[in-house]
């Protein structure tokens, strides 16, 4: 099943053409990467799945992306239920300057006022493995945790909505060797539960971690296939130069 | 080649410079301990001779202080008077001042936003003696006519004044720390499916609390200080008020309207200055708080 489906999508910032005639088909409970040198368009992509890129007035967006069988662009649609469907992590970790509980509480205090949070916060926390270092700290601000218990925090504080898809904008371009490693064993295990699909500028986390990927040039899907055919034996000859290392 | 060391000469300018900068630095805390000093020492004079009370001053509410059969020197009524002008126009400029801040940093489009901002700017740029007419001229036929009471030079139009006065600088100085939260606090808010209003309420105003309380205090300094409107709008009546159609007289007016009557030297005089020490204890003990709320909150969310 396709979580995600694009046909003939184009974006425009003001007059840069960002996004050209791009049409893809991403899995549902499976890890898919979007790789490409930077300016791409593959952050772009990503964050045209939540909308998150439209809140630039300059944007203009042709073409459709159905998200579950929905047309996100139609106007009957709710971005707050989009959003809440679709969860994103970002490029440099962003908790909330609030507490750490309540930053996982963050998503049902706004979305369903009078869930039971308590139970949904050590859940979600436990998840991404965070609740044995913080179990006794909850309330201290989410801003004094290093990076990647932050980045973790990120990821767990989408949990509690239970979203179809999160989508990761570079989740490990701040985080050092070690760190990046324990992120993406814990994507590999949420793979099993939601549909993940991550931009990254490595690639080698994307071979690591995905296990479909698309090669993105110049605001066009050049490539796609699964992960290990791409890397070993890509059919575009600028697929191969790229992860060859010889441009990008 | 050139040497590598550099002689004294080359150094002059970079001194000078150096200590330029250090004597800007120094001489604010000179001027406010400058002004300390004078000010205090004009009262000075009260302390040693015998027949001041402080609980006198502090607590009664007659003032009368150049009588000669037994003057009184009771401030409580303005105090009482300063109070009830400053309290209802901050009820009214916290709510309009961080309201605009609201709408000009999260909901306004650019070219209005900028449009507004030279109008705002605007409004603060007015001398307080021309609200003061303004209270005197437009407010006080129209609070009489509107509520009936006797005269319309009262807390109400005072207060109205002050709260005009203060809601452009709520609104600059809070628009301005509303802007410099970093915009991915609203990513991370709007990702997770928050509304504009979650956004405002939930994410902003807590991460802007800091700047937002500066600016609240800084448009009550202006209030608490402000002389010249109070002056001409609040009716120069020396009791303390039962409502807001009353007619007050603050702890500034008092200062401004006496102080050219009063003899140099004079016990009335030495009053009045006493009378500027307790604004000043006033607003440094607002201002102090500010600072002690402001890093409380630092530390905490650090």
């Amino acid at each position: 099943m396709n979580c995600i489906e694009v046909d003939g999508l184009s974006l425009w910032y003001g007059d840069f053409q960002a996004l050209r005639n791009v049409s893809v088909r991403i899995r549902e409970r499976q890890i898919t990467a979007l790789i490409g040198p930077s300016g791409c368009g593959k952050s772009t992509l990503l964050r045209t799945f939540n909308r998150i890129s439209q809140r630039d007035a300059s944007v203009r967006v042709e073409g459709s992306i159905r998200i579950l069988g929905e047309e996100i662009f139609s106007p009957e649609v709710s971005l707050i239920a989009l959003r809440r469907a679709v969860g994103m992590v970002f490029q440099r970790p962003n908790p909330l300057p609030i507490s750490i509980f309540e930053n996982v509480a963050f998503g049902l205090r706004i979305h369903e006022p009078d869930a039971a949070v308590e139970a949904a916060v050590e859940e979600a926390l436990t998840a991404v493995g965070l609740w044995e270092d913080l179990r006794f700290r909850l309330h201290s601000p989410a801003t004094e945790l290093a990076l990647e218990q932050q980045q973790r925090l990120c990821i767990a504080r989408l949990l509690p909505l239970k979203p179809e898809i999160i989508l990761l904008d570079e989740p490990c371009s701040a985080l050092d060797a070690k760190a990046t490693l324990a992120i993406e064993e814990l994507l590999g295990r949420l793979a099993a539960e939601y549909s993940i699909v991550i931009v990254t500028h490595s690639m080698a986390q994307a071979r690591r971690v995905s296990a479909e990927c698309f090669f993105m040039l110049l605001g066009e899907v050049v490539e796609h296939g699964p992960t290990e055919q791409l890397f070993t034996n890509p059919r575009d000859a600028r697929t191969g130069d790229y992860i060859a290392g010889r441009f990008g | 080649m050139k040497p590598l060391r550099r002689s004294i000469f080359d150094r002059l300018p970079e001194i000078l410079i150096e200590g330029v900068i250090r004597l800007c630095g120094v001489s604010a805390i000179l001027l406010v301990f400058g002004i300390f000093f004078f000010v205090f020492r004009e009262a000075y004079g009260l302390l040693p001779g015998g027949d001041f009370r402080l609980g006198h001053f502090l607590f009664d509410t007659h003032w009368n202080p150049a009588s000669q059969s037994g003057p009184a020197y009771g401030t409580l009524a303005l105090l009482a008077g300063t109070a009830s002008v400053t309290l209802l126009s901050m009820a009214i400029a916290i709510p309009f001042g961080l309201g605009s801040a609201i709408y000009l940093s999260e909901f306004c489009v650019p070219y209005r936003r900028e449009t507004l901002k030279v109008v705002i700017e605007i409004l603060a740029a007015i001398p307080s003696v021309v609200w003061g007419f303004i209270g005197l001229m437009v407010m006080n036929p129209l609070i009489i006519a509107v509520t009936g009471a006797p005269i319309g030079l009262n807390i109400l139009n005072g207060g109205l004044l002050l709260a005009l006065m203060s809601i452009p600088i709520i609104a600059s100085l809070g628009e301005d720390a509303l802007k410099a939260v970093p915009d991915s606090y609203r990513e991370a808010g709007l990702a997770l499916g928050a509304s504009r209003w979650q956004l405002v309420y939930r994410v902003l105003l807590p991460a802007a609390r800091p700047g937002l309380l500066a600016a609240v205090l800084l448009g009550l300094g202006r209030a608490v200080g402000e002389t010249m409107a109070v002056l001409m709008a609040t009716g120069h009546s020396v009791h303390v008020p039962t409502s807001v159609l009353d007619s007050v007289r603050t702890l500034t007016a008092t200062i401004a309207a006496e102080l050219g009557e009063a003899s140099v030297g004079s016990h009335h005089y030495q009053l009045l200055f006493l009378v500027g020490i307790y604004l000043l204890a006033i607003t440094s003990a607002f201002n102090l708080a500010a600072d002690f709320l402001v890093r409380g909150r630092r530390r905490s969310s650090r």
